[in-house]
């Protein structure tokens, strides 16, 4: 099968002889093959958009060969450039790119009223597409009263009305929401699947790379590796052994902006300090997501813990599954106290101390801990819950206080019970909050 | 791109852009007004003056004169001539004497002109005031209004006196003259406008009745049709004598009132320079905002000259615009101002009169003239337009 692009030792270069050239992709070479689904993915600068723009016929190659269909497109009269921009070409930016003073539906026939293409013709046509995009009946309006969903699936139908054999969409989903999102990423993937379209997307969103059958990953304008989903039956011709579908094709999936070593350093940290791999993680927070939402209880959790690896489950050990799910249900609850001292002590201005939610918290450490403690400890202790959790200390001075001597004003437990007191009352506290995190 | 849709493309700027688009257009319409207003005064006042001196016969008569020398002079005989050249209808000499004039106990020269009623037509002559003689009156005299500042009275008290003559022939060779007193008195029947030349005009038949008309002043040779003119002419310029006709004059007089107009439109010419001037700034700025658009469209299958043809249409559509706007200003201003004068005048006890005219294939004129100025503002915009790299144009913001 000849590739629909074929992309050969390609330099572009910016302000080519000037003192600010710039050159943007470095020898890249790639081939694309017709009824593909590919993506260009990378960070910003790495010369994914300028490759785009090339293929697009506005951008010529400063050197290398850039075939689309067998042809250069920089060798094109003006005309011929213009039928290969409709024909061959149809194009989705991720800012949608409508004109505004025109309606819908004109905006979808635009590219055939330069074509001069009949009247009732055109909109019959482009009225079938916006049916098939979900924008029946929009026709009329004017895209500054659309949506940003809506105007991205208008722009879809525009990029269809030339039937063309190629669709680009740069950052088709940048500016959209995720049910928007969801919808166009569909509408993509059907074009390419029903309608046997090449479609070449750039994106940012990891998420949006299971809908391609390969993904080019480009960094500082080199082709850093072209990677086949293995869950696509693939087009391009890959060979099965010189292509070794490892933990490597998870990770990156996982991982999309992390290099190879640093997914091969990711690999081993995983092996030193977990006994589950990366397939029962990803399953593994799926499940935990769902008890911190409190849409499973703890006896299903203990059951899909113990349940097969292939049925479904995570496959840990009974004794394990049993640990597991005691402690974070445990945790769970205990964080109840704590959520309801904040939003007391949230809407109370500040002023009330909850004593008996104080002495609860007390006693969930005291049990963690589980000696006796004299009667200063327990007062100190309390004293430091109600500081860490009324957010007058931070979690650092809350394990030295614990580690401190009675002497000193602490309460004299040794290191090690210091930090797993510390650590335990933290993840209460984490599940109890309701602050989204300074972090954002 | 069908000429449908470039119109509904080019007329987008009245939805994005109202205030500008209408700004710009009332701009050159003030232009185009200032245009019109003016050469609408010209032909106004080409009007006014053509209609004093144009009457349907006199524009078909030659003014035949006896030359100063007297080599040759109109006669008799000369004047059977002329009757019998072809396309000739009339002949209406004219007879011109020194004279003296007497009314009551004052007398003065004035030249005495013997004509027939028909003269009067040919040659175009209208009373001020009372009427002109007509066929068989041997009673009435015409004087010239010179003459009653001479007499230092209003020609309502001359009207209707009495004027008697003295005739100074001279001889037909030698500088003989001989006196002939005409022994009548003439009633006098009007007064024909004539500020500098004292004379009077007298039926033909008060001469040659009292003696042999040695030869004629002029004679007005009146044809059948204005084609004529010109062989005619010829004709009896080959006998010798002097022709003038009217015609020549009316068409001398309409170069003029071009050269006046022309002076006019340049005037006008200028206001129109600033609006167009004012039009390649809107169609400058507009460019500059859309060049983002033109990036879309170029990427989407707008070739260049698709592109370039929509703005071209846009200042097109402008400049005509402006143009029928200006012809509107124009017109009402220049026939508000006619009506303003004319009930001023009416009230003033003046006559009405037009001052503004505005010709249909001059309007016609300016409408298509705006339409090319449009099309010449737009010419440097739109083919920037067409010529915008795409990617350069789809990055600008």
């Amino acid at each position: 099968m000849q590739p629909i692009i074929k992309i050969k030792d390609l330099d572009i270069t910016y302000n080519l002889g000037k003192v600010n050239e710039y050159k943007a992709t470095k020898s890249m070479s790639m081939e694309i093959y017709p009824g593909e689904f590919v993506a260009f993915f990378g960070p910003s600068g790495c010369g994914k958009s300028t490759l785009f723009y090339s293929i697009l016929g506005i951008l010529e190659p400063s050197a290398g060969q850039l075939l689309v269909k067998g042809q250069n497109p920089y060798s094109y009269s003006p005309e011929e450039m213009v039928r290969f921009q409709t024909k061959v070409i149809g194009i989705i930016y991720q800012a949608f790119y409508l004109i505004n003073s025109i309606s819908v539906i004109d905006n979808v026939v635009l590219p055939q009223i330069f074509h001069g293409v009949n009247p009732k013709r055109r909109e019959d046509w482009a009225r079938q597409l916006l049916k098939r995009f979900g924008m029946e009946g929009q026709g009329e309006k004017y895209p500054d009263n659309l949506s940003g969903g809506q105007s991205q699936r208008v722009s879809v139908a525009r990029s269809m009305v030339n039937n063309p054999d190629i669709l680009l969409a740069d950052e088709p989903t940048g500016n959209l929401d995720s049910v928007s999102t969801k919808q166009v990423m569909t509408s993509l993937e059907e074009i390419n699947a029903v309608d046997k379209k090449t479609v070449i997307m750039i994106t940012h969103n990891a998420a949006q790379l299971a809908y391609c059958h390969r993904v080019f990953y480009m960094k500082d304008g080199k082709l850093e590796r072209v990677v086949p989903n293995p869950d696509k039956k693939q087009i391009a011709k890959v060979d099965k052994q010189k292509i070794l579908v490892t933990e490597m094709d998870q990770l990156s999936k996982i991982f999309p902006y992390n290099s190879p070593t640093e997914l091969k350093v990711k690999s081993l940290v995983n092996y030193l300090t977990q006994d589950l791999n990366f397939h029962q993680l990803q399953r593994l927070e799926e499940l935990v997501k769902h008890v911190v939402e409190r849409k499973m209880d703890k006896n299903e959790f203990y059951k899909v813990l113990k349940r097969n690896y292939p049925d479904g489950g995570i496959g840990v050990n009974d004794a394990l599954a049993e640990t597991m799910s005691a402690r974070v249900d445990k945790i769970l609850k205990q964080s109840e106290d704590a959520r309801r001292f904040r939003r007391r002590f949230l809407a109370n201005n500040f002023y009330a101390r909850e004593p008996e939610l104080i002495n609860r918290l007390t006693k969930y450490l005291e049990e963690e801990y589980g000696g006796e403690l004299a009667l200063v400890q327990k007062k100190r202790l309390k004293e430091l819950v109600y500081n860490r959790i009324s957010g007058l200390i931070q979690r650092e001075e809350f394990k030295l206080s614990l580690r401190r001597s009675l002497d000193g004003g602490g309460v004299g437990f040794p290191k090690n019970i210091s930090r797993k007191l510390t650590n335990y009352f933290e993840k209460i506290l984490i599940q109890g909050s309701e602050d989204p995190g300074h972090g954002h | 791109m069908r000429i449908q849709d470039t119109l509904k493309l080019a007329t987008r700027m009245f939805r994005t852009r109202p205030a500008r688009t209408w700004l710009t257009i009332a701009g050159i319409g003030v232009g185009i007004a200032a245009v019109v207003i003016l050469v609408g005064l010209g032909y106004g006042l080409q009007g006014l003056l053509l209609e004093k001196i144009v009457f349907g016969e006199a524009m078909l008569s030659l003014n035949v004169i006896t030359p100063p020398s007297r080599i040759i002079v109109i006669n008799k005989t000369e004047i059977d001539k002329f009757f019998k050249l072809e396309n000739v209808e009339d002949v209406a000499p004219l007879a011109s004497f020194t004279s003296l004039i007497t009314q009551g106990n004052l007398t003065s020269s004035i030249m005495l002109n013997g004509v027939e009623p028909n003269y009067f037509r040919y040659a175009g002559v209208m009373p001020l005031e009372g009427e002109l003689f007509g066929e068989g009156e041997k009673d009435s005299v015409v004087l010239s209004s010179a003459v009653l500042k001479l007499f230092e009275k209003e020609a309502a008290d001359v009207i209707g006196q009495t004027v008697s003559f003295k005739v100074f022939v001279p001889a037909l060779e030698g500088d003989d003259v001989q006196e002939i007193p005409i022994e009548k008195e003439y009633r006098v029947k009007g007064v024909v406008e004539d500020e500098a030349s004292l004379f009077a005009y007298i039926p033909l038949s008060e001469f040659s009745s009292r003696f042999a008309v040695p030869f004629y002043e002029k004679a007005r040779v009146k044809v059948t049709g204005r084609e004529f003119l010109d062989s005619v002419e010829a004709k009896i310029l080959e006998f010798g004598f002097v022709v003038t006709a009217l015609s020549k004059t009316v068409d001398q007089a309409n170069k003029i009132f071009r050269g006046v107009q022309v002076t006019l439109a340049l005037f006008g010419g200028i206001a129109l320079v600033v609006s167009a001037i004012g039009m390649f700034n809107t169609m400058t700025v507009t460019l500059l905002e859309r060049t983002k658009e033109i990036g879309i469209m170029r990427t989407i299958g707008g070739s260049p000259l698709s592109i370039k043809v929509m703005f071209l249409t846009e200042s097109v559509l402008m400049g005509f615009l402006g143009g029928m706007v200006g012809i509107g200003i124009g017109v009402g201003g220049g026939l508000s101002i006619n009506f303003l004068l004319n009930t001023i005048a009416t009230r003033l006890g003046g006559t009405s009169m037009s001052l503004f005219r505005f010709p249909l294939p001059f309007l016609l004129f300016i409408a298509v003239f705006s339409a090319i100025m449009g099309y010449i503002t737009g010419l440097f915009p739109s083919k920037r337009a067409g010529s915008l790299n795409p990617l350069d144009a789809i990055r600008y913001s």
